[in-house]
């Protein structure tokens, strides 16, 4: 038997919840999307992840931060994705700061990068929705790839 | 539905997988002309070996058969140059991240804590075979 063993790896994403455990709030401040947080539990999660990837990515934009754009087209890339997962209301939902040192340079950059790498991966883990706990799991390690990087 | 037991299974098959393409990258490899990538092979092959065995305990744990290795696996059709084996294995580290980050998805707890640090260990990994940083790893269909 031929097994094709790495080519069934390739599986999409599935909804399936399994135990859920509570959002970290922690990592939220009060909004008006309190209301709707307590109907879904992982929406302060998902305005979490929003808001840190909101201010990554003005924080990429800045000059002589983020050396060809790498990091912006990541969050860029990211906020598209989060979008799609909170659907057409994601966009009007506030965006607190998201609490990372807005200090310049490229030094900086990387320590705010590995900040939110491990938030993303924190609110991953606390997810609710197999669904979001997977691209919340996949941005971190997407920001953990671009810093690895050469 | 899709159990954590299924995934865990699915991850477990995605070992064997790997390990079996990464020991035959690893014979077309040459310490002595290329030891960075005989080093990062050498890394890897060692950590999915630990994936696997750690996979097929957790599943005795949970009183499952661990799903068996296959008695062969279907090679990357790449050259056996050096650029070819970095393109193998970046090709099975990203299979595996999508593999791991169906374990997101399906499980809770230390077994999701474990596929998380899977899933970036296999995006970084990829990076050290020479890809290009991808913005999600093991969610290609998310961007």
């Amino acid at each position: 038997m031929t097994a094709s063993g790495v080519a069934v790896l390739g599986l999409t994403a599935c909804t399936t919840d399994s135990s859920p455990t509570s959002p970290d709030t922690s990592a939220s401040t009060p909004s008006a999307t309190t209301q709707a947080a307590e109907e879904d539990p992982d929406r302060v999660a998902l305005d979490r992840a929003v808001a840190l990837t909101t201010d990554l990515l003005s924080q990429a934009g800045q000059p002589g931060v983020d050396i060809g754009g790498r990091f912006a087209a990541l969050h860029t890339t990211h906020l598209a994705a989060l979008d799609r997962a909170a659907g057409a209301s994601a966009s009007a939902s506030p965006s607190p700061g998201s609490g990372l040192p807005s200090l310049p340079g490229p030094r900086a950059l990387r320590k705010r990068e590995l900040a939110a790498q491990r938030e993303l991966a924190h609110l991953a883990q606390e997810a609710a929705s197999g669904a979001l706990a997977r691209l919340l799991a996949s941005m971190s390690a997407g920001i953990a790839a671009c810093l690895s990087a050469p | 539905m899709t159990t954590p037991v299924d995934a865990l299974q699915t991850a477990l098959a995605g070992e064997h997988a790997a390990l079996y393409v990464y020991g035959v990258l690893g014979a077309r490899t040459s310490q002595s002309a290329t030891p960075l990538l005989f080093e990062r092979i050498s890394e890897a092959y060692v950590a999915h070996r630990a994936w696997r065995d750690l996979l097929t305990n957790r599943l005795v744990d949970e009183g499952a058969e661990p799903t068996p290795a296959a008695p062969t696996y279907e090679l990357p059709d790449t050259p056996p140059t050096p650029a070819g084996v970095g393109l193998a294995a970046a090709g099975i580290e990203s299979r595996c991240a999508d593999t791991y980050a169906y374990v997101v998805a399906n499980t809770s707890g230390a077994d999701r804590s474990w596929a998380i640090g899977a899933l970036t260990r296999a995006a970084t990994r990829m990076v050290g075979f020479g890809a290009a940083p991808q913005p999600l790893p093991g969610g290609p269909d998310l961007a």
